[in-house]
């Protein structure tokens, strides 16, 4: 009926994107949609091609390989022989377990009592924070106090420079400032603590923004090496990361290859994509379980502050 | 490890491209280059530019009008004739493999004390344990107690910038030249040792290894007034050669081309996008050496007095027609479309895939290239074409620096540390066909490498532990020595004996300068406008603006501060 309307009775015209979609349109955003996700996965696909790739397919291809030819694990077996990445994961692992507990903690709390108006001090320790997002002391003081502080060629080298992101503190806080106070209230009228408080009210409504704030922790952790190659000595320490970078450089070097690098069958840019597969494998296989809690934390962190 | 011998002269030179982008890929690159003789190039020394307080001077240069007394004397080694010698500036060249009974001793006896010491330097790949196999006959032959610190090479800089304000410095630290950044020259005046009262004139002569190290390195080693530096000679002939598929030129009967018209003409007859073939990759570096542009990889060395007058690399004109050359090649479509964004990918790879024919790079390339093919293309073969004047006839070429890392001893350390040291140093500056030089490049036999068909071939543990540290401390006089590719090896050393006839030496050879620090980024932003001009996203003329600005901003004063030092000092310009 609405299509015999006309004159001052017809219905406001709708813009066209507020239209349903007619054929054209299904299949001009499926292009779209199939060219968004390939965009994404061709750069992928090659990577792992090439990855799996004999030098002699390598050098046939000029470099990257896409289609896939004389396959063999020769890469990751390079990488993966010898135990050095097997060490390095597991310190790579550990690092970032002991280290995003810790800088959890030490945000959870600073956070939460940030977010609390009477607390004292907050807003000088807010400013003192933030003044640090602005200003850095640079490498050299801070390689002096951690050297003087005696962790250099210590694993806290890796954890204790780094642990605590002003960014996510302010997140933190902007969320549990959205929290209704009259439940915090109602748990203090009940007796609880503010220790209590955090444990059994804020931080089970702040699932959401925990979760993703674990999450940059974590990232950060484990893509981080920079901090191993400036204070640590012993190669038996690296994490991950830096034994990867040296597997790369290792291949890069034309005199001193291994015997396989230059008379074999294994290319240096198949080891390289080896390590970019390794290196995002955890992180891609982790990703989805978070990815729920990753939108709604991002957002409300990000409105409220 | 291939089964042939290496070449010291490697590792230490960067290329001397002429761009101002000397790096460690460049370094890691340079796998057999060489370096040479000192070519008596007549010693400039003098001091300048503020005086030697003992903990060193805050820029100038390192020469001296009392160099005389500084420098090492110089006594050939007479240990191993070389079958090619050098020439004109080019590395000696070793054809065959020397059979372990006939190695020769250029040690006498253990030099060192028996001292501890630390050694701190830049690694690119997995380091060994610092007790390894390899290291406890390294110091059990040298007759020290070393123990290694390598640091990661990607960071060096940085972790030597912090090493050096702390308070814990390493008994000997290796900084390579690409590292001199900042606030690195003065630390090395103030915090390393002066190693002039053990090795000058006559004193090296204790050291006979080290008294072999051509002049012109050791000149390179002065820093703030004294010789602090050990150094790793390199040769000041260009290493930057363009490389060609001499299998596919050979069938297709092109000639190589004899001017940069020739170039671009024989560039579009090679190149068919159809067939995916294109010419080259990016030939800037070798268009600067084509156009006689002063050498961009030190900035000391882009100057040069010419007519009386003090001019910089980017005012000439020869640098604007490299620039503009380059471009048409990009603009007539003969450069390899993945070259228009930087970075892409190995060019080399696509050398050897057959999609580019002509690229350049380091001077080893010929040989790691030819090496890495044989197994898997034996109708492979390249060359390295001599490098054409852009007009036609010879090039004017630019001498790059003698040396270009050192290992420094920390100040304040005592007799016995700096003996063990120069030990060391003694030790891994062996010439080649020596006992000494065996073990440092390929360990114990039985354990580092095996001996087959009488070459010598690294075991797995060898590519290991065998570590090319032990040459930053010191390394010979540059040598190319693949006896597995005799004809290579001939075919290098005859380049470099070519283009080292056509070098000359620009006002600031063999100096090691620090410039003040107001102007030390000056030049930052030009690499990239290099980059940006060649492949048509600037115009030529967004460079002479660039230049301007440069002059105003502090280039005409650099300038004066330049001709202040060449007054006083003297020129090595040839």
């Amino acid at each position: 009926m609405t299509r015999s309307l006309t004159g001052r009775w017809a219905a406001p015209a709708r813009p066209v994107w507020e239209e349903p979609p007619g054929r054209a349109g299904l299949l001009a955003k499926g292009l779209l949609l199939a060219a968004a996700c390939l965009a994404v996965l061709v750069p992928l696909w090659i990577v792992v091609v090439t990855s799996l790739s004999t030098k002699k397919a390598i050098t046939e291809a000029g470099g990257l390989v896409v289609v896939p030819r004389d396959l063999t694990l020769i890469a990751y077996q390079e990488l993966l022989g010898g135990g050095q990445v097997t060490r390095a994961a597991v310190v790579s692992v550990l690092v970032t377990l002991a280290g995003t507990v810790f800088s959890m903690t030490v945000s959870i709390l600073c956070a939460y009592g940030l977010s609390r108006p009477g607390s004292l001090g907050h807003r000088f320790i807010l400013l003192a924070l933030m003044a640090t997002m602005f200003f850095g002391a640079g490498l050299i003081p801070t390689y002096l106090l951690v050297q003087t502080l005696g962790l250099t060629d210590t694993y806290l080298a890796l954890i204790l420079p780094s642990a605590v992101s002003v960014f996510n503190i302010l997140v933190l806080r902007g969320f549990f400032m959205g929290i209704s106070p009259e439940l915090v209230d109602s748990a203090r009228i009940d007796g609880a603590g503010d220790l209590r408080i955090l444990w059994t009210i804020v931080m089970p409504l702040s699932r959401a923004v925990i979760a993703v704030i674990t999450l940059f922790y974590a990232v950060g952790y484990w893509s981080a090496w920079f901090n191993a190659s400036i204070y640590l000595s012993d190669q038996n320490m690296m994490p991950l990361q830096n034994v990867l970078i040296q597997l790369v450089q290792k291949q890069e070097i034309p005199v001193g290859l291994g015997q396989a690098v230059r008379a074999g069958n294994l290319s240096g840019l198949a080891v390289q994509m080896a390590v970019m597969v390794l290196a995002l494998l955890p992180v891609a296989v982790l990703s989805p379980f978070v990815q729920k809690h990753f939108r709604k934390g991002m957002l409300t962190g990000a409105v409220k502050g | 490890m291939t089964p042939n011998a290496v070449s010291t002269g490697s590792r230490r030179s960067t290329p001397s491209r002429s761009d101002s982008g000397q790096s460690r890929r460049g370094f890691l690159a340079s796998t057999a280059v060489a370096a040479a003789a000192v070519a008596g190039g007549a010693p400039l020394l003098a001091a300048c530019g503020g005086g030697d307080t003992g903990g060193g001077k805050k820029d100038g240069t390192t020469t001296g009008k009392d160099a005389a007394k500084i420098l090492p004397a110089f006594a050939a080694s007479t240990v191993v004739a070389p079958d090619i010698a050098p020439k004109n500036g080019s590395a000696a060249g070793f054809t065959r493999a020397i059979p372990a009974a006939e190695l020769k001793a250029s040690v006498a006896a253990k030099k060192g004390k028996g001292g501890a010491l630390t050694v701190m330097a830049p690694f690119w790949g997995p380091p060994p344990a610092s007790d390894n196999p390899y290291y406890k006959a390294m110091n059990e032959a040298i007759g020290v107690r070393a123990t290694w610190q390598n640091q990661d090479g990607n960071v060096y800089d940085q972790k030597l910038g912090a090493v050096l304000a702390s308070s814990e410095i390493p008994d000997v630290v290796v900084v390579p030249g690409w590292n001199l950044g900042g606030k690195i020259p003065s630390a090395i005046n103030a915090k390393f040792e002066d190693l002039g009262p053990y090795l000058s004139g006559d004193k090296v002569k204790a050291y006979p290894n080290l008294a072999a190290i051509p002049t012109d390195a050791w000149q390179r080693s002065i820093f703030g007034g004294k010789l602090r530096g050990l150094p790793m000679p390199a040769s000041y002939v260009t290493n930057i050669a363009p490389f060609y598929r001499k299998d596919l030129f050979d069938a297709k009967g092109w000639q190589l081309p004899k001017s940069a018209d020739e170039f671009l003409a024989l560039a579009k007859e090679i190149t068919s996008a159809k067939a995916k073939v294109w010419a080259c990759g990016d030939m800037t570096w070798t268009a600067y050496n084509m156009f006689g542009v002063l050498p961009g990889n030190d900035k000391a060395l882009g100057w040069h007095l010419l007519d009386g007058k003090l001019i910089n690399r980017i005012e000439t004109p020869e640098y604007l027609e490299a620039l503009a050359w380059t471009r048409k090649l990009y603009d007539a479509g003969v450069v390899h479309p993945d070259e228009k964004t930087q970075n892409q990918g190995d060019t080399s790879l696509r050398f050897t895939a057959g999609q580019c024919l002509v690229y350049n790079n380091d001077l080893s390339h010929w040989y790691a290239k030819t090496s890495e093919q044989a197994a898997q293309n034996p109708a492979f073969a390249m060359a390295a074409m001599d490098i054409p004047g852009h007009a036609g006839g010879t090039p004017k070429l630019w001498a790059t620096n003698p040396a270009n890392i050192w290992a420094f001893v920390r100040r304040g350390s005592s007799k016995a540390v700096v003996e063990d040291a120069l030990a060391i140093a003694d030790f891994t500056a062996a010439p080649y066909g020596t006992k000494e030089r065996m073990l440092t490049d390929y360990g114990v036999e039985g354990v580092h490498h095996t001996v087959k068909d009488g070459l010598p071939v690294k075991t797995d543990k060898g590519n290991q532990e065998v570590s090319s540290s032990w040459l930053f401390v010191a390394s010979p006089a540059p040598y190319v020595a693949h006896p597995d590719t005799p004809d290579v090896t001939r075919a290098m050393i005859e380049w470099q004996q070519r283009m080292g006839a056509v070098t000359s030496k620009s006002s600031f050879y063999g100096m090691t300068i620090s410039e003040p620090s107001q102007w030390t980024g000056l030049m930052n932003d030009f690499e990239q406008l290099e980059k940006d001009i060649v492949r048509g996203r600037k115009k030529v003329s967004d460079m002479q603006q660039a230049v301007s600005e440069w002059k105003t901003k502090g280039g005409d004063e650099l300038r004066d501060w330049y001709r202040k030092l060449l007054d006083a000092n003297g020129s090595a310009a040839s």
